[in-house]
Parts: C-alpha cells; sequence; structure tokens
C-alpha cells in the first residue's frame, strides 16, 4: 500500500495496472483467503474493476467494498491455516488457561489484589469527578463572574464572597460596555406552610428573575425566561413539591411562608446534570425582597453578585477599573474607617474550590482532590508491581515453556503480545469484579462519609477512563515480565543454564521497597493526622463547651420575646445560666476596624456582641479588670472587654489596657471604654491565629447560649423547649449543643483521616498480599533446601529466621525512604492550623508507622511459611 | 409435505446459473442478479451463496479456460447438478399446486 495512502485514498485503492488489481487487495486476498480460491477470487475482482466506470470516485470505493466483503467465512483460510504460529498459538490458548488454572494460588491473588486496587481507584475517580464536576453544566460558565470583595485583616488579605444589593444595579451602570447582565441571589431560611403540613426550610434562595437565564439549572415545567416574573413566584425543585403537595399538581398552589407571606409555585426544576456551589430547595422572586431596607444599603452584605461577560480579557479589564468604582461609592466610607475594601470578579468554575471567608455557596476542597487522587495512584501502583513482582518471580518456572515456543515458532514480538495478553486476561477479570464491586460498596461508602457519590458507567468520559486504566495497568504490570521473557535463549533454558533470578533481583527487591514505602508513608500520616485532629478536640480553648445548649432567634416571635425567654430560663432549676450573644465561641464574629483613642495604632479586631453572662457561662477567665455588671444596659452600656491578643497587639500592658478608649467608626458614634481583659480563649477555628477581640455589650443578639445542669441535661432541654413553645408557639425550635457545633469545625478534617485511615489500610493489606506471593514463592522454590536443613538439625524459628531475613531488611529501607517523605508531606497538611503539634514530638509515631508495617509483613510471612518449616522433611526429599 | 431445502435467493441463484448456462460464473451471476432480479449482492455473499449450494449438491463447478480481461486468471463455471434440477422441479411443482388451491376471486382487489 502506498505511502501516498494518507494523501489520496483513491490512489491506492486504485493502484495496480491494467488487467490486475492493486498489490494491497492481493496480498490481502493471499493472506486470508483460501488457497484454491486465489485464482477466480482474482480474477472476479479483475474483472469487476474492469467494468466499473473509471470516471466516477465512487467506482473505487465500490472495489475496495467488494475486496472487503469477499473476506468471510466461506472464502478464508481456517485459523490453523491462516497461521503459520498456529502450532504455536494453538498451544497458547490452552497453556494459558492451564497455566493460571496450576498457579491458581497465584492467579488468585493477582486478580484478587487487582480487584480490590481498582475499586478503590474507581470509587475514588468517581469522588473525584463528581468535586470537578462543580458547575461545569452551565451553558454560560466560561462567561460568568461572581464579585467578591477583597478585605485584610492586621496584613493578611482575605476575600468576602458576599455583597449588597446595590452593586448589582451599579456595575451595570458604569461598565455598560463589559456587562452583559447582572444577577444576585440572597439566601435565607423560612418557615414553610401548605394545609397541615408545616416545615423549617433553610435553603429558600431569592433571585433576580433572570435566574434560570443566567444559570442552567433545568426546568421540569415552566419557562426559564418567565418563571420568576410574578413578585411571589417560587419555585421547587420535584423532592420539595412532592414534600408539600404529593402527587397533586403543585403549579398554582400557594405556600405561606412565616405564616404571612403567599407564594405561588410557577415551576418545578428537574434534576441537576451535577452539582453547584449553589445548593438550594426552593428559589423564589428576588422582586418580593427588593424594596426591603437592607436591599438598598452599600454595606448590607449578605448577597451573591454575578455579572456575565463576555471574555477573560474584559473581565481583567474590569478588574483594574474597580477601585475607580469602590472610590465612586465608598469614597467617604474608607476615609472616615481609614481601611478600604476591593472588589473583584471570580470566575465561575473557581468557586467551588476558591477560600473565601463569609460565604454561603457549598465549597470543596483542592488539596483533599489532589491528596486523595495521589493515595489512588499510589494503590494502583502497589497492585501493579504485586503482579509485576509475582510475574518475574514465576518467570524462571516458565523457561521451558517459552524455551518451546521459541523452537516452535515464536518470534519475540508475538511472544510479548502473549504474555501481554494473560496479564490482560487477569486484569479483564479484576476490572469486571472491581466494576462490579464499586456498586455493592458505594452506597456503604457514601453512608459512611456522607458523600454522594454517583457512578455513571456509560460516560465516554468513564468509558475512556477504565480503558486507559486498563491499558496502563497491563502495561505496567505485564510489559517488563514479557520482555524478560520473550528474551530467555532457548539453548540456555533447555541446558539449565537460567540467570534469570539474578539479574532482576534487584528489580523485585526495589518494587517491594517501593510497595513499603508507599504503605508505611500512608499508615506514618494516618496516625498523625489522627493525632493533629485530637490534639485538636483535646486542646484546651479557654473555654468550656460541656451542656451548652444554644438556641437561634431565627424568627419574630422569639425574638419579640428575648428577655421574657432569658428570664424563664432563668427561673429553671435544671438551668445554670443563661446568655444572649451574637455569636457562640467557634461561632461567627465580625471583624471590624475599631478607632483607639490616645497614642495606639487603629487595628481590626473580631467583635462579639454579648450580655454580662457571657464569660461565666463559657467560664471564659478575665487576665485583668472587671465582667460588666448585671445592669449593664444601664451601667455598662459604654463598657467594653478586650482579649489579650489585642492587648498585644496594641502594643500595652495589662494595666494600661484597662480604661482606653476606643470608637467604632462604622456602627456608631459611642466612645466605649475597656472594663476588663479577657484571657485568650479560640474564638475562632484552631486553623486560624488568635485574632484580636473586642466584647461589647449589644442588643443585636442572635443566639443563646444556655448552660444545663450536667445532671439533669435531657430534663433541662425538654424545659427550654417547652418555654420555647410558650413563647413561640408558631415555629419550631431549632438549638444544637456546643460540643457538636464545635466539632463541625473540623468535620472535614475527619472525614479527611477516616478516609485515609481506609485507604492506608487497603494499601498495607496489598503491599501484604504481594508479600504472601513472594514468601509462597521463596518457600516452594527452597522447599529442598529447607528439608536439608531441616534433616541436619535446623530448627523452626531458625527456618522461619531465614525467610524473613530478606524482607525485614528491605521493610527497614523502606522506612528509611518513607520516614523522611512523610515528614515533609506532614509537615505541609499541618501548616493549615494555626495550632498543631510538634513533628518532633511525634517520632514515636513515625517509628510505629515503620514498626507496624515490618509486624504485619512478619506476620504475613510466618503464616505463609509455618506449614513448610513446620514439615516433615522426608516430604520434600522424598523424590529425589 | 417435504420441506423444501433451499431458500428463495437459492433458488433465485438456481434459475439464473439455469439461464446463463456456459456462462454462469461470478461476475456474470451478479450483473443477471442485478439486471433480471434487481438483486444488488457483493461477489463475497454470493460465493457464499454458491459454495452453499454446491455443498448440498444442487451446483457443481470446473474451472474454465484462463482470458486476458481476468488478467490470466481462470474462472469458476457453474452448472445445476441432477439434484438441483429434481429440487427447482419440486419448487415449482410444490407451488403450483398451491396456486391452483387459490380461489379466483381471492385475488382480486389484492
Amino acid at each position: 500500500m502506498g505511502s501516498s495512502a494518507s494523501i489520496r485514498p483513491e490512489i491506492w485503492l486504485m493502484s495496480g495496472g491494467h488487467h490486475d488489481i492493486p498489490k494491497w487487495a492481493q496480498h490481502l486476498i493471499h493472506r486470508c483467503c483460501r488457497e484454491d480460491l486465489h485464482e477466480e477470487i482474482e480474477g472476479n475482482l479483475i474483472e469487476y474493476k474492469e467494468r466499473l466506470n473509471p470516471n466516477s470516485r465512487l467506482a473505487k470505493w465500490q472495489f475496495f467494498y467488494q475486496v472487503l466483503t469477499y473476506l468471510r467465512p466461506s472464502t478464508m483460510k481456517s485459523i490453523s491455516q491462516n497461521s503459520k504460529f498456529y502450532i504455536m498459538f494453538n498451544f497458547n490458548i490452552t497453556q494459558t488457561i492451564r497455566g493460571l488454572w496450576m498457579h491458581r494460588s497465584t492467579t488468585i491473588l493477582n486478580i484478587s489484589g487487582y480487584a480490590l486496587g481498582m475499586l478503590c481507584v474507581s470509587v475514588l475517580f468517581f469522588y473525584i469527578k463528581g468535586e470537578l464536576a462543580y458547575d461545569k453544566f452551565h451553558e454560560n460558565k466560561d462567561e460568568i463572574y461572581r464579585v467578591i470583595r477583597l478585605s485584610e485583616m492586621n496584613g493578611e488579605p482575605y476575600k468576602i464572597g458576599v455583597t449588597s444589593g446595590p452593586y448589582a444595579s451599579h456595575l451595570a451602570l458604569d461598565f455598560p460596555a463589559d456587562i452583559q447582565s447582572t444577577l444576585r441571589i440572597y439566601s435565607t431560611e423560612a418557615l414553610f406552610e401548605y394545609g397541615d403540613k408545616t416545615f423549617k426550610e433553610d435553603k429558600l434562595f431569592f433571585a433576580d428573575p433572570n435566574f434560570f437565564e443566567f444559570f442552567s439549572f433545568p426546568l421540569a415545567v415552566g419557562d426559564p425566561a418567565t418563571v420568576l416574573n410574578q413578585t411571589n413566584a417560587i419555585v421547587l425543585t420535584q423532592e420539595a413539591a412532592k414534600k408539600y403537595f404529593g402527587n397533586e399538581n403543585p403549579l398554582g398552589k400557594t405556600l405561606i411562608l412565616d405564616k404571612e407571606e403567599p407564594f405561588v409555585v410557577s415551576g418545578i426544576m428537574d434534576k441537576w446534570p451535577a452539582d453547584s456551589h449553589l445548593d438550594f430547595d426552593f428559589m423564589a422572586s428576588m422582586k418580593y425582597i427588593e424594596d426591603f431596607s437592607f436591599m438598598k444599603g452599600w454595606w448590607n452584605n449578605g448577597l451573591f453578585t454575578y455579572v456575565r461577560v463576555e471574555s477573560p480579557v474584559i473581565a481583567e479589564g474590569m478588574n483594574a477599573k474597580f477601585p475607580q468604582f469602590m472610590d465612586k461609592y465608598f469614597g467617604k466610607d474608607f476615609e472616615r474607617s481609614g481601611k478600604r475594601i476591593d472588589i473583584e470578579l471570580e470566575r465561575l468554575n473557581d468557586i467551588y474550590f476558591d477560600k473565601v471567608r463569609y460565604d454561603w455557596a457549598e465549597h470543596g476542597n483542592k488539596d483533599a482532590v489532589i491528596l486523595l487522587a495521589g493515595v489512588a495512584i499510589a494503590i494502583l501502583f502497589i497492585a501493579c508491581f504485586n503482579y509485576l513482582n509475582l510475574a518475574i518471580a514465576l518467570s524462571f518456572r516458565r523457561a521451558k515453556e517459552i524455551g518451546m515456543r521459541k523452537v516452535l515458532g515464536g518470534n519475540k514480538l508475538r511472544l510479548i503480545l502473549q504474555f501481554l495478553g494473560e496479564s490482560t486476561v487477569v486484569c479483564l477479570v479484576a476490572i469486571s469484579l472491581a466494576i462490579g464491586l464499586t456498586e455493592v460498596v458505594l452506597p456503604t461508602f457514601n453512608r459512611m462519609f456522607d458523600l454522594s457519590i454517583v457512578t455513571s458507567w456509560l460516560d465516554p468520559l468513564v468509558l475512556s477512563f477504565f480503558a486507559v486504566l486498563m491499558i496502563v495497568t497491563v502495561l505496567l504490570s505485564g510489559l517488563y515480565p514479557a520482555i524478560l521473557l520473550s528474551n530467555l535463549k532457548p539453548l540456555e533454558v533447555f541446558k539449565g543454564q537460567t540467570h534469570l533470578r539474578k539479574n532482576n533481583l534487584w528489580l523485585r527487591k526495589g518494587l517491594v521497597v517501593a510497595q513499603f514505602s508507599i504503605s508505611i508513608f500512608m499508615i506514618i500520616s494516618t496516625l498523625i493526622i489522627k493525632e493533629q485532629l485530637d490534639y485538636v478536640n483535646n486542646k484546651s480553648l479557654g473555654f468550656d463547651r460541656e451542656a451548652i445548649v444554644m438556641v437561634d432567634f431565627d424568627n419574630e416571635e422569639i425574638r419579640e420575646h428575648r428577655d421574657a425567654f432569658k428570664e424563664r430560663l432563668k427561673q429553671s432549676s435544671k438551668i445554670v445560666r443563661v446568655t444572649s450573644m451574637s455569636g457562640e465561641p467557634g461561632g461567627f464574629h465580625d471583624g471590624t476596624t475599631v478607632d483607639f483613642l490616645g497614642d495606639v495604632e487603629d487595628i481590626r479586631t473580631r467583635t462579639a456582641f454579648v450580655d454580662e453572662n457571657y464569660l461565666n457561662v463559657f467560664n471564659i477567665e478575665l487576665a485583668a479588670g472587671r465582667n460588666f455588671s448585671t445592669e449593664y444596659r444601664l451601667n455598662d452600656a459604654h463598657a467594653a472587654m478586650i482579649n489579650e491578643k489585642a492587648v498585644q497587639d496594641l502594643g500595652l500592658s495589662l494595666e494600661e489596657a484597662v480604661g482606653i478608649k476606643f470608637k467604632i467608626p462604622m456602627w456608631d458614634t459611642l466612645e466605649h471604654v475597656v472594663v476588663g481583659v479577657t484571657k485568650d480563649y479560640h474564638f475562632n477555628s484552631l486553623r486560624n491565629e488568635m485574632e484580636p477581640l473586642i466584647i461589647v455589650p449589644g442588643l443585636y443578639h442572635r443566639r443563646m447560649g444556655i448552660k444545663l445542669d450536667p445532671n439533669h441535661i435531657f430534663d433541662g432541654l425538654r424545659e427550654i423547649e417547652s418555654i420555647y413553645a410558650n413563647l413561640a408557639p408558631n415555629y419550631p425550635i431549632t438549638y444544637e449543643f456546643m460540643d457538636d457545633s464545635l466539632e463541625q469545625l473540623y468535620a472535614e478534617e475527619k472525614q479527611q483521616s477516616q478516609i485515609f485511615q481506609m485507604f492506608s489500610g487497603v494499601s498495607i493489606f496489598l503491599a501484604c498480599l504481594g508479600i504472601f506471593g513472594l514468601v509462597s514463592f521463596v518457600v516452594e522454590r527452597r522447599r529442598k533446601e529447607f528439608g536439608i536443613r531441616k534433616a541436619l538439625g535446623a530448627s523452626v524459628v531458625s527456618l522461619l529466621q531465614i525467610i524473613s531475613k530478606e524482607f525485614v531488611f528491605m521493610i527497614v529501607l523502606a522506612s528509611l525512604i518513607s520516614i523522611p517523605l512523610a515528614w515533609y508531606a506532614i509537615q505541609l497538611w499541618l501548616e493549615n492550623f494555626a495550632y498543631r503539634i510538634e513533628l518532633i514530638d511525634a517520632w514515636s509515631i513515625f517509628l510505629l508507622g515503620a514498626v507496624l508495617a515490618l509486624l504485619l509483613a512478619l506476620v504475613t510471612i510466618f503464616i505463609r511459611s509455618v506449614r513448610s518449616a513446620n514439615a516433615n522433611p522426608t516430604e520434600s526429599l522424598r523424590y529425589e | 409435505m417435504k420441506r423444501s431445502t433451499i431458500g428463495e435467493f437459492e433458488e433465485m441463484v438456481l434459475l439464473m446459473v439455469l439461464i446463463l448456462q456456459d456462462e454462469a460464473y461470478m461476475i456474470s451471476l451478479q450483473n443477471e442478479l442485478l439486471e433480471k432480479a434487481n438483486r444488488t449482492i457483493t461477489m463475497g455473499a454470493l460465493h457464499t451463496t454458491l459454495s452453499r449450494l454446491e455443498k448440498k449438491g444442487f451446483l457443481t463447478s470446473e474451472m474454465g479456460e484462463p482470458t486476458k480481461e481476468r488478467g490470466g486468471r481462470r474462472k469458476r463455471i457453474y452448472q445445476v447438478s441432477a439434484a438441483g434440477k429434481t429440487e427447482l422441479n419440486t419448487i415449482k411443482e410444490m407451488r403450483k399446486s398451491l396456486w391452483d388451491q387459490v380461489p379466483q376471486f381471492a385475488l382480486k382487489f389484492g
């Protein structure tokens, strides 16, 4: 076939002279068709060709088609005739099956090891795929940007997700050429009522009417352009519709929100194609809240603002012009507070993984995704190394078989293909098992780790991933043994000169070392992550968390009766203390710039608005000064407390700090006086450094902290419920325990640690499986040697020593490799935490990891070899 | 009733071989099938049918003389065997008897 094939197909299709057929056709016929048919077929084709219209383009393809369709069972050689390697191949098929069966323990080891490895890879693949699919289904995903704000806290810049109502319209006004459209979304919660069904719903969004055109959330019922046009329109997910309306048609039905606001169902959403950073069950029209006063203030941040911009270049241009925009609208505020805030466009694709404070978007952890991808690759390697190692170990057994094949005409390439074929068979079985197991295991896995991983086997991406996985696995594990085996020289083999073992001894040992390095690395990481989380959970935070319940002031009724609620709680014998506050330690603490009077720098601090019982309920200690007095609203309206960190940042001593005055320019004109200094307590997550804090008596309390009598927690809770029901009969109570909410702060780390634990378990299991296979091989090969040793008086223990000596050395080497690597990697991870364990103090864990791996390996070796070591030497020596 | 052992297409091929007599070989059969019966068929498929008929004993074949237009290759010429002719007759008879049993009016307004 000509080299011009790629340029003009018709040339090679019809090459060949007059009264002849092209070479390729002739070759094909000779190669594939029965010899007795060659003449007539060629003749027919020549005649056929002559009769075709030479000017027709189609003619060439007609001829091509005729040639191809000549290749059929009735004309083709049988396989035995078709291949000069017939004998070899015929031999191979049975031989492969027999070979796999003869070494069935190895085969089972290989298949189960692979299957387990692939199972992990497949679960992790779907997890990672799900994480990366966030927000990818929006048609205009490359044109959508969110407006975020940039601020800084004492030198450290951070991003803020929420913006206020006026941004959208003013941006559209000031950048008319750049912005195609804008969108605002507001997230809130409400009490929903339909008939006798009442539920508290916290996934309620309000959005501008263009929401369903801006984003591509699919609608099952409703026109995306108009569905939110009515002021009181609301769109539901199918689950939500089912929850309230059962099998009734929800369209046009009225839901009552917060007891008085009627909303009419105008549309139903379809199932989302993938997850989104926006998680909502109800979407109502922004028109309803548009006129509320908080929508008008530039500082009432609580919304998300999105813009659609045609290209990243334009977005960059806008980013450059934003400082002017901010000066235009905030100039005076910046001057007054001495602090500026900027805005920036954040790509829709980046939202999910971005680290943003004050954000109610769903977020993922990119580090975790990378980490788990690494884990998947590590496990795949271990599984492949197992196969590779066993294949090499077994190769000497097959030396004679290979010699025979070569004698019977198997050339090198065909031998390589044959061996790759064998690993493909093993791999195929394993991958099918793994796919089946994924379906079985995934529901449990999802439940255990509170995930929602879904499989989608028919997705082309998934299919190609598994195809690539398969090819990589086969090549990784099969190629080297295949080349190694096919390189054997038949003469040497039959003479018994197989120096196979020596040549690749280093490779085999290297593989075991690599496997155990990975396993030890994972064991150590797992243990240290756990240690760090324990440290975080048990670290003295500077405040109490036991037996404290928090009740939200999340509706009008309870807000009205705040004081009565407090009074009545105080009267209960099961309740020790009560405080109302803006946020509990570990909860929300807003930041602001504080203007300290006198010769002190202004600093930015966090704030807590509390009452006089706050310190008592949480048992926060004072370092200097006093607490607010009981009648704080009368006597101590100007009083304030600060923490030690604030004192330190101000550069004052404790004594100097008491009595200092400050103003909060953004909020009020009051002059506050510091009356006390609290010891530093961790009002933030331990991931963050301690920040300066001011504690001010305030009225805008959001929650109630209630310290129960630890002996009567249940009764106390019931009491709270009944008092609440009395004061706010129309609303269900929402409360949480302090220790739960603190644990929630580290939920992500905890989840990561558990997932990591599981997969490091799998990796060490796989590595042990590998050792098991190798030991079996060693034991079998040295059976006679052990027999002689025993006959000459060696003890069982000494035999076990001989077997394990080699492996112990390898594992020690693996520890030496993995400990520094683990040290480095964990150090990086720990840097996420401002408060963390010292790795030097955790040296014993590193040792423990190595020892654990060693022990597991020894146990494996012991299990496999104890029988042979115990065996009667006459058994093994009988046949010599 | 004895079931016929050949299909409709096989029957047609047998008839074509009879029609073409000495000239019944692959290319002519392929052309005739297209012209007379409006059947497009590749040579490969036709080969399968022909060899099946040969196996059943309805056809015999022998190689002809080499010709120039075939680049000096001989062609395989087919002939209907006695068994083939009997089979064709049987089919025809059976059809005829069936046709005779069809009431005249049943074919009207078809």
